[in-house]
């Protein structure tokens, strides 16, 4: 299954390119599955930008625009973005 | 005296040119702390509700915190407080930097100021030393060289300087008040009343370097430990890389950019004026406040094509999206050109911003044309716009004396429909929130007693589904639990709005920077308690901090009711009830029977009336009961 998906700042300064488009082998994902894909492509470093220690995102979860849970159930061509929870400025 | 305080607040009688020094009772610090509280406190005692802003009785306070000048991230900070030209009500600004801990190391708790000069004047502080001064060489000038002015009359030592330049001077209703140039008390035009008491400045200088504290470990460990832990929170990452400019692209991935006047939540080029963007053309340095390590200000500096001078350039978010997406310019450099003309000539860059958006929406409806705007072309995107109109503004020259006072004067001048896009509340103009795709925003804009305040509470995402989990764990200790979607304005919502707008305003009693404060930043509410205890010598709590902070809000309010403030003035503008155009939010838009139904909820939790102004029994809850003798 093909997922979009937008990663944030703190991703792009340890591995790179941050707009990335996933081939995820379950047939629907959530957002810990393409946790675990990336941990998978990119090591130890994933995991550590995007969890906490307890396993929770450190991230607000959008798809196809609409702030959801990271449980929501992804469907093909989903578009997913993970945003700091920044507000001010 | 608790520690902390240094128990000194200078008086200042600009019509009488004399000064005392006030000492107040410790149980009148404990009771608003400072910063807002301890301004509103002065403001009620002293100006009759209904006072015009500038009126030489109406008093400006300058406000520091038991904790501003400690050694930790986030206590550097700012309040002046007076009545706003904008609003009408009572209003309070906070700002970052230095001039907050330098006026603590000068020993001096804050400065109120009252009356008219006959003739400019400046206000010199130094240690035990304070003088009023004339002030005809540098009134008309801007703030740097008046810097350098006063520098050579100090001995050689530059002081931190807090005053206006010539919007504050011409009294442009939003003008604002910067120390060292760049950091601004900006809301509300607090810059137009120092104008209007032909004050230009108030200098500091200090040979002390540190404020009196209980116990000094416990704070050297909350420091510590904020400096060891604060990127484990990913937006502090952000903050240190791109500042809050950072934010461009997320706000407009989600729809939640306001562009054109609030018309859209996207623009398309809103990847020309991203943090990203300007690291990689025009920006100078990353620079903090006092004691902060996250150091979250992008100075500007360039040559070509127009000469931005950093000294007086931070290109934020809101001042970016409010001169550049609001009005539809995406250049970079005519934007923070721009905002380093809103910081030169001292008026607010969100009220500027949304004063032009305004305009322009004005000129493509056809109620003011080409005349009206001297030969000018006010289309939306026009960047051949902005700079003139800035300084327009800032002079009051053609419709720059319009805009000058404000969209809601504006729209009541110009007429038809102008009314139903003037983004404001209470006068003052709307900053790059988007009320339609954060709900309780709307709220938080409607009922703030200041008017339209992106920083008077929480916002939607800290609860949203898949917000992070220490969030929740953190606002368990306010007694909420579970998470809502952003879409949701029902009364668990309005409740995390009254309970989070009490929280913020407690930051602004502490003058605490908020992206350093819990919920969502590297501060936790212990540390926090650890902090006011170590310093002050008290046993204190977050339940007494949050009634400070829930105190702050009851006698803005009760003040305001005494003005001739009621629900109406809690209402929005038209645009947040119809749907926003284009990009991922279309379509969004608040229900104007829910806002309604949402606003009246909120009453009810605060203990307010039907107008929103607090009932007795709320009074005497928190020892407010004394503003019913007094107004």
């Amino acid at each position: 299954m093909k997922i979009e998906l937008s990663l944030p700042y703190a991703w792009q300064e340890k591995l790179g390119e941050r707009e990335l488009v996933l081939k995820i082998p379950q047939d629907h994902p959530d957002v810990y599955d393409l946790v675990n894909h990336l941990e998978n492509y990119y090591g130890n470093d994933a995991r550590e930008i995007l969890v906490d220690d307890h396993g929770y995102l450190h991230y607000h979860v959008f798809v196809n625009g609409v702030s959801q849970s990271p449980e929501v159930l992804l469907r093909e061509g989903d578009r997913v973005i993970l945003l700091e929870p920044m507000s001010g400025g | 005296m608790p520690y902390g305080y240094t128990g000194k607040i200078i008086r200042v009688d600009l019509s009488k040119n004399s000064y005392w020094v006030d000492h107040l009772e410790e149980e009148t610090y404990r009771k608003y702390l400072g910063g807002g509280g301890l301004g509103g406190h002065y403001v009620a005692k002293h100006v009759p509700p209904g006072t015009d802003a500038f009126d030489p009785q109406n008093m400006l306070v300058f406000a520091t915190s038991p904790v501003t000048g400690t050694p930790v991230p986030g206590f550097g900070r700012h309040s002046v407080v007076s009545i706003s030209p904008l609003t009408g009500g009572i209003c309070d600004s906070e700002a970052g930097g230095f001039w907050g801990a330098e006026l603590k190391f000068a020993g001096y708790d804050a400065v109120v100021v009252q009356g008219r000069a006959e003739k400019p004047v400046y206000i010199y502080i130094s240690d035990d030393q304070v003088s009023v001064e004339e002030a005809d060489d540098i009134w008309g000038g801007f703030l740097k060289e008046a810097r350098y002015y006063l520098q050579d009359k100090n001995s050689g030592r530059l002081p931190k300087i807090l005053g206006i330049g010539p919007g504050g001077e011409n009294l442009v209703n939003y003008a604002c008040i910067t120390s060292d140039l760049r950091d601004v008390n900006g809301r509300g035009g607090l810059g137009a009343v120092m104008g209007s008491k032909n004050l230009k400045a108030i200098a500091v200088s200090s040979q002390n370097r540190k404020i009196s504290m209980k116990e000094v470990a416990p704070v050297k460990e909350v420091a510590k430990k904020f400096n060891a832990t604060y990127s484990e929170f990913g937006h502090n990452k952000l903050l240190r890389a791109l500042g809050t400019l950072g934010l461009i692209n997320p706000q407009n991935k989600t729809g939640q950019l306001p562009t054109y006047n609030f018309k859209s939540g996207v623009f398309s080029e809103a990847q020309n004026l991203s943090g990203e963007t300007l690291r990689d053309t025009i920006r100078y340095k990353m620079v903090g406040c006092h004691a902060c390590s996250i150091k979250c200000k992008a100075l500007v500096n360039s040559e070509s094509p127009y000469s931005i001078d950093p000294d007086y350039t931070i290109a934020e978010y809101e001042s970016v999206s409010a001169l550049g997406t609001y009005t539809g310019v995406d250049d970079l450099s005519v934007v923070c050109k721009a905002v380093e003309l809103c910081n030169k000539y001292t008026i607010d860059t969100i009220s500027a911003g949304a004063a032009i958006s305004f305009a322009m929406e004005c000129y493509e409806k056809g109620l003011i044309d080409s005349q009206d705007v001297g030969g000018m072309d006010l289309s939306f995107g026009n960047k051949e716009a902005i700079l003139p109109l800035v300084e327009m503004i800032a002079r009051r020259e053609g419709i720059g004396d319009l805009l000058a006072d404000g969209v809601k004067r504006a729209s009541e001048k110009i007429g038809k429909e102008a009314s139903e896009f003037a983004m404001h509340c209470k006068g003052m103009e709307f900053p790059a929130h988007e009320p339609r795709v954060k709900k309780s925003m709307a709220l938080t804009y409607g009922l703030s007693p200041i008017g339209a305040d992106h920083m008077a509470s929480e916002q939607d995402h800290a609860i949203a589904p898949g917000a992070p989990q220490v969030h929740f764990d953190r606002l368990a200790t306010l007694d909420w639990r579970g998470a809502l979607d952003m879409d949701d304005l029902g009364d668990q919502k309005v409740r995390f709005n009254y309970l989070t707008q009490i929280l913020y305003s407690s930051y602004n009693c502490l003058d605490l920077c908020m992206f350093c404060a819990p919920p969502r930043r590297a501060l936790g509410f212990d540390d926090l308690i650890k902090v006011m205890n170590a310093v002050t010598g008290w046993e204190t709590s977050l339940w007494e901090i949050l009634k400070a902070g829930e105190r702050r809000i009851n006698l803005f309010r009760f003040y305001n009711g005494k003005a001739g403030f009621t629900h109406e003035d809690d209402m929005l503008p038209d645009r947040v009830f119809e749907p926003l155009e284009g990009g991922v939010s279309d379509g969004k838009y608040v229900d104007r029977e829910i806002y309604r139904h949402a606003v009246k909820q909120f009453y009810q939790m605060a203990g307010w009336d039907e107008n929103g102004v607090p009932l007795e029994g709320k009074l005497k809850e928190l020892d407010l009961i004394w503003l019913k003798d007094y107004l």
